[in-house]
């Protein structure tokens, strides 16, 4: 096989394809290696890991910078979602050392690529950014469009961490202006960003549209990982867009944040027995994080289409098993 | 089959509440009603209320800002190892309709034949 100078790194996410039609642009690529890579995306974000895992291990070792960095980001994912957490974290050392190695000998672009690849990698599973692999925002229009607009994604989900949600919105609106073609998987994950955002301001009118926006680009190929990635956060919009509309998808989205969220908790802190994932189902847990960012049971009905009864049995059914006896006590668990 | 009930008593209320088993998690919950549809009262005329009902429009925190439920409200009495309390607002008081009186006296009526089962 004859080998590229250089390769797309994450090629599904920096795609442009019409909905509808992701698995016939990853099997149009040309390039044997960013279709196996781009194949390995798409089961990921149609929710089917173990594939991802597979698909993506013979490219770990690939000397080709671009290729191993994305096989490591897809497999560090995957295997969070398996279960597989020691593979998830040797995925994520070795990320993080490809960009530490790089230096002045390699190309700005390839730079760019794996420095924001590791700030990928550690903000969405909420961990610190080491000091020692730096990012700059002047190196942004050195990726593709594609994931450049995903990175504006990874730095609105920083924004939104650090509850700064004006940031994490301009951040949001100006990369959904500028993108000339449609980005479907970027363009999801903004929209998801987005929906969090105005969940926590209180503005679910626009939460909702956002949430809308992000359906119509993932519904059509079935992308419902970043659904299920982001549950929590979205403070009851999959159950008030998903649950009666959609019985089918909602199932597989619950199935996913499962997966998923025991997965994110292990990595974060392994040694815990049991935390508020393990315990709350995930109507509760998008019940609790609203209740604790002070929304009323009123609100919490209007928004999640329950009745206000079902509002009351959940939160008492979250405080008992949360073994706590105050609502306010809820936001030690919930935001921090 | 009679379901599982746990026992509160306080302030001259006697309440069977049911219990609901969780099996995913092996613990028994309670199922406690909703009191601002089935209104329970203190024998000296205050309202038990979930600590988790919305505030009203007389409740107060110790810090300042708003005031979301009754179990952040500084009128709210929890019991202990319970979800549930009495509210000693003196304006959420029950009156006897028949007093003429100022003086705020609560129909004892429902509590004195013995436990409410809800």
């Amino acid at each position: 096989m004859e080998e590229k100078e250089s390769y797309t790194a994450m090629p599904l996410v920096s795609a442009t394809f019409i909905p509808g039609h992701c698995l016939e642009a990853v099997q149009t690529m040309k390039n044997v290696r960013e279709r196996q890579i781009a194949m390995a995306e798409y089961y990921y974000f149609i929710g089917q890991p173990e594939k991802a895992a597979q698909e993506t291990e013979p490219l770990l070792v690939s000397p080709y910078i671009e290729l191993r960095l994305s096989a490591c980001l897809v497999y560090a994912y995957a295997n969070l979602a398996t279960g597989h957490l020691d593979r998830s974290i040797h995925a994520l050392n070795e990320i993080q050392s490809t960009a530490e190695a790089m230096d002045e000998n390699v190309s700005p672009q390839l730079r760019a690529t794996a420095s924001w690849l590791s700030r990928t990698a550690a903000v969405l599973l909420h961990l610190p950014p080491k000091d020692s692999t730096s990012y700059n925002m002047k190196d942004l229009n050195l990726l593709t469009p594609g994931l450049r607009a995903f990175v504006c994604y990874v730095q609105a989900h920083y924004a939104y961490l650090k509850e700064d949600y004006g940031m994490s919105l301009g951040i949001i609106e100006t990369a959904l202006a500028f993108q000339q073609e449609t980005y479907p998987i970027p363009g999801i994950y903004l929209h998801l960003a987005a929906t969090m955002d105005y969940m926590s301001l209180k503005r679910t009118e626009e939460a909702r549209e956002h949430m809308q926006e992000a359906w119509k680009l993932a519904w059509p190929d079935g992308l419902l990982q970043p659904f299920g990635e982001h549950h929590g956060l979205l403070g009851g919009m999959v159950e008030a867009t998903f649950k009666k509309d959609w019985p089918e998808e909602y199932k597989k989205i619950i199935a996913i944040t499962y997966s998923f969220s025991e997965g994110w908790r292990k990595i974060h802190n392994p040694r815990a027995g049991s935390d508020v994932t393990d315990k709350l189902t995930t109507t509760e847990f998008a019940v609790a994080m609203l209740a604790a960012r002070g929304w009323t049971n009123q609100e919490i009905c209007d928004h999640m289409d329950i009745s206000l009864h079902t509002v009351k049995y959940h939160i008492s059914s979250i405080l008992r098993k949360l073994d706590i006896t105050k609502r306010s006590e809820l936001k030690r668990y919930m935001l921090q | 089959m009679d379901r599982k009930t746990r026992r509160f008593e306080f302030e001259g209320v006697i309440l069977d509440v049911p219990l609901r088993y969780d099996e995913v998690f092996d613990i028994y919950i309670e199922d406690y009603p909703d009191f601002t549809e089935t209104p329970v009262w203190t024998a000296d005329g205050y309202p038990v209320m979930f600590c988790a009902e919305d505030a009203c429009a007389l409740a107060q925190t110790e810090e300042a800002g708003r005031c979301v439920d009754c179990g952040s409200c500084i009128y709210y009495r929890q019991e202990p190892d319970s979800l549930i309390g009495v509210c000693r607002n003196k304006g959420k008081r029950r009156i006897r309709a028949d007093s003429g009186s100022s003086e705020i006296i609560f129909e004892k009526n429902e509590n004195k034949k013995g436990a409410i089962r809800l």
